[in-house]
């Protein structure tokens, strides 16, 4: 009797959870569907983004890079003014060229610290200076700022006042010529490691098609975010000012001797708005993200995402070429056509690492979760 | 009043809440081994120059990162003697305190299923639960007790009850019964997996999977309760939660589940774990009546339980997006959220300002959760004007803050032109954040 009471009693208090449930549940907010990449294969896109844009554009930049290497071990073993024009020519094209692999931050460039390698800017001028002296010549630390192509831009155009004065303290001092020998096979080495280690990854990458963090799309726009922010705070933010109360650094510039760092910027943009549309280097228009979201109809502001982020790189491109003479007189000569150019920079951060992977479902993660979730 | 004291004193066998103790000294002991051993002490405890205050409890600070690890230390072996039922208070008591001061430093770590942790604790603080079955009997410190009132193992059921009961509303909303999110994104992770990977891909499973759940969440409890039903409403509980486990991140929440729910089974079954006689009849001796006060106090314990997870209706727009009363509320798994905020720090004086380089003042992890969550910001605001009072001594930060939802494009989240600084973080709506509404 007691017992079954107590079952009427269950039956009552189930049906007002219920009713409970439903009640609350039901206010809701009007709905928009959300995209999202399920159903969609990623295998095409993945694969013309190694076929047809990361391993031509290593390929390019390794042939490049043996011009470097070339003219740089001609003018180490005879200095002269003509040698040192053509390494300082070989110089600019590879710097340039980097610029177009610097978003592939991830598998094989990644475990060599290829970025770390090539271009940790700005150079730690001092430490650079003596640890030549010291035939210091270990480059296996990412956090040293004594190598890659800004120590190239230190010792051939900031060392020395003049071509002259240059091929003699190179000429005078076999420190340096040591020191810069073993820069290039330092770069040269890490760089034969990736070419040849993306050969074996290139299946890898294609093949693995989720999305979790660490597979192919995740790592592909993680890395597209990271050299994107690397462009907006390293190479514009921090000479600018903008991170310091308005006093500028005008000598924390990317290639602050050779004085091209607007040229790099505008490669580095381009580079980032290539790879987002996919383009490859012979200008052909394969699948790229720009495709995927437009398939996805993602709305920004009534507008489709990709036309935002395209139209955004083509005012960055705009501001780009307001800004007049050298990037380090510009931050205090042209003040205001820099900030203008940084804003731009800092807009598309939120379209490209916010709005992206967001639609297309992809967890934004520069590293492992610390933690558990719930 | 009187008729429901006798009912919540009637006799029942020890042994449920034996295994209860038991399995929650277990869990808490090894998932805090793990803890340690994963490096989160030296991640989220050593190596933040900047702890997250939870409300009302600023004056939490971090210790000397030299007692973080013995300290830690100390709350595993509790934790043990909880499992063995030695020195039973005192552990527990000191297990608590020490968990829920690792909880409290640093309100980034903030997880359901570690505030469970904690409510679970608080009950078995007054509950008996050595009296059989551990060292303290053996030792002679307790006596034992093969029977106590019915109250012991109702409280934890109608603990059990509101988590499952707040999660399952939780996930009555658009965004998990109409378009499966987030279950689509983070079953999408998956894709790839060999066999289970097609299946995975299919927006249909997403939905079954976010039905399923919401189904689970809701009902589990009453399928728990009913004898007849209540074998199979456990392998539920069991599959459930493992393939929980299997998909999702989310450490110790799926034991602590399915160990916990034991306590819905009946005295002959936890009487057979400790090898007692199968058939368990009361002998309603020496059972020491609960004192009134006592089950004033846990009903009302369980009664804020069942205002806090409300309180979000007291604010405007939808706490998903706001997180205006989120925490406390068994939201879990509800949101893929992201965000981007850039804080300025303005001197009034001059003119000057700067952006702030979070990743400065915050780990990577603590920059993701200040991201999208607003009393963070005003904290983080804060110390942002204290780290720099040298360089600009009347200070005004804003930030320019954006944050994505469950796949879709982002919304700016919170006034541009506010300083930061002016804002008290109170118990009062917050106006200032501006998305509010899913959109």
């Amino acid at each position: 009797m007691r017992y079954k009471n107590l079952n009427n009693i269950k039956g009552a208090v189930i049906i007002a959870s219920f009713m409970c449930i439903v009640f609350t549940g039901c206010k809701d907010d009007a709905t928009s569907t959300p995209s999202c990449l399920n159903e969609y294969n990623l295998s095409p896109l993945l694969a013309n983004y190694a076929d047809s844009i990361i391993l031509p554009r290593y390929t390019a930049f390794s042939a490049q890079y043996d011009e470097l290497y070339a003219a740089g071990q001609a003018f180490l073993a005879s200095p002269s003014t003509q040698l040192l024009a053509d390494f300082k020519n070989e110089y600019k094209a590879t710097y340039l060229s980097w610029q177009s692999i610097s978003s592939f931050d991830f598998g094989p460039a990644e475990e060599v610290f290829l970025i770390n390698t090539f271009n940790n800017f700005p150079l730690n001028e001092g430490k650079a200076y003596a640890d030549a002296l010291e035939g210091n010549l270990d480059f296996s630390s990412p956090e040293d700022y004594n190598k890659g192509l800004p120590l190239l831009d230190y010792f051939l155009f900031g060392l020395a006042k003049g071509d002259v004065a240059t091929v003699d303290s190179f000429d005078t001092n076999k420190k340096l010529v040591e020191y810069t020998q073993a820069v290039l096979d330092d770069m040269k080495t890490k760089l034969g490691q990736t070419v040849i280690n993306w050969q074996s990854y290139k299946s890898t990458f294609v093949s693995s098609t989720g999305t979790k963090d660490g597979e192919s799309i995740s790592l592909l726009v993680n890395a597209l975010n990271k050299d994107y922010e690397y462009i907006k705070r390293n190479k514009v933010g921090v000479p600018s000012g903008v991170l310091s109360l308005g006093f500028t650094n005008p000598n924390e510039v990317e290639a602050y001797h050779s004085a091209i760092s607007l040229e790099l910027a505008a490669a580095a943009v381009e580079s980032s708005r290539t790879i987002f549309e996919g383009i490859a280097p012979d200008g052909s228009n394969g699948i790229g993200l720009d495709d995927v979201l437009r398939e996805l109809n993602a709305d920004k502001n009534g507008q489709n995402l990709t036309d935002v982020i395209l139209g955004q790189y083509s005012l960055i491109e705009e501001k780009l070429t307001n800004v007049e003479g050298s990037l380090s007189d510009a931050v205090d000569q042209d003040k205001e056509d820099v900030i203008s150019l940084y804003n731009a920079l800092s807009e598309q951060v939120i379209y490209l690492k916010s709005d992206l992977p967001s639609v297309m479902c992809i967890p934004i993660t520069y590293v492992d979760n610390p933690s558990d979730s719930d | 009043m009187t008729g429901l004291l006798r009912f919540l004193n009637g006799s029942r066998s020890i042994t449920p809440l034996v295994t209860f103790r038991i399995t929650y000294g277990l869990l808490l002991f090894f998932s805090s081994i793990r803890f340690w051993y994963q490096g989160w002490i030296d991640t989220l405890f050593v190596e933040p120059s900047f702890f997250f205050k939870y409300y009302g409890f600023h004056w939490v600070e971090m210790c000397p990162s030299a007692l973080i690890k013995p300290l830690f230390g100390i709350m595993i072996l509790a934790a043990l003697c909880v499992a063995l039922g030695l020195f039973y208070k005192y552990a527990l008591a000191l297990f608590l305190l020490l968990f829920s001061y690792f909880e409290l430093v640093d309100a980034t770590n903030y997880l359901n299923h570690h505030y469970l942790v904690v409510l679970f604790g608080v009950l078995l603080l007054i509950a008996p639960a050595h009296r059989y079955f551990s060292l303290d009997v053996k030792r002679g410190a307790a006596t034992e007790r093969l029977e106590i009132p019915r109250f012991y193992s109702y409280m934890l059921i109608l603990q059990i009850g509101v988590v499952y009961t707040f999660a399952g509303i939780a996930k009555l909303n658009s965004d998990w019964l109409l378009n499966a999110m987030p279950l689509r994104i983070w079953l999408l992770e998956y894709q790839d997996l060999p066999m289970l990977g097609g299946l995975l891909r299919h927006t249909q499973t997403a939905f079954a999977f976010s039905w399923f759940a919401a189904v689970y969440d809701c009902t589990i409890v009453y399928f728990l309760l009913f004898t007849k039903t209540r074998k199979w409403a456990y392998t539920t509980v069991v599959i459930f939660h493992l393939l929980t486990a299997v998909f999702f991140n989310i450490g110790i929440f799926p034991w602590l589940m399915i160990t916990s729910n034991l306590i819905f089974f009946g005295d002959a079954f936890h009487a057979r774990l400790y090898r007692q006689k199968s058939t368990f009849a009361p002998t309603k001796n020496d059972v020491p009546h609960i004192p009134l006060y006592l089950v004033l106090v846990v009903a009302v314990f369980l009664a804020i339980q069942l205002i806090l997870p409300m309180r979000h209706l007291a604010f405007g727009g939808n706490t998903m997006v706001t997180e205006l009363g989120y925490r406390f509320g068994w939201r879990v798994m509800l949101l893929e959220k992201a965000g981007v905020a850039t804080f300025t720090l303005r001197d009034q004086e001059n003119e000057r300002y700067m952006e702030i380089d979070n990743s400065e003042y915050l780990t990577e992890f603590q920059e993701k959760q200040m991201a999208i969550q607003p009393d963070f910001m005003l904290q983080f605001a804060q110390h942002i004007a204290e780290q720099n009072s040298g360089l600009v001594s009347h200070p005004i930060v804003t930030v320019s803050s954006f944050i994505t939802l469950n796949g879709r494009v982002s919304q700016r989240f919170i006034q541009p032109d506010l300083d930061l600084l002016k804002v008290a973080d109170d118990w009062s709506d917050k106006p200032w954040i501006i998305y509010r509404n899913v959109k």
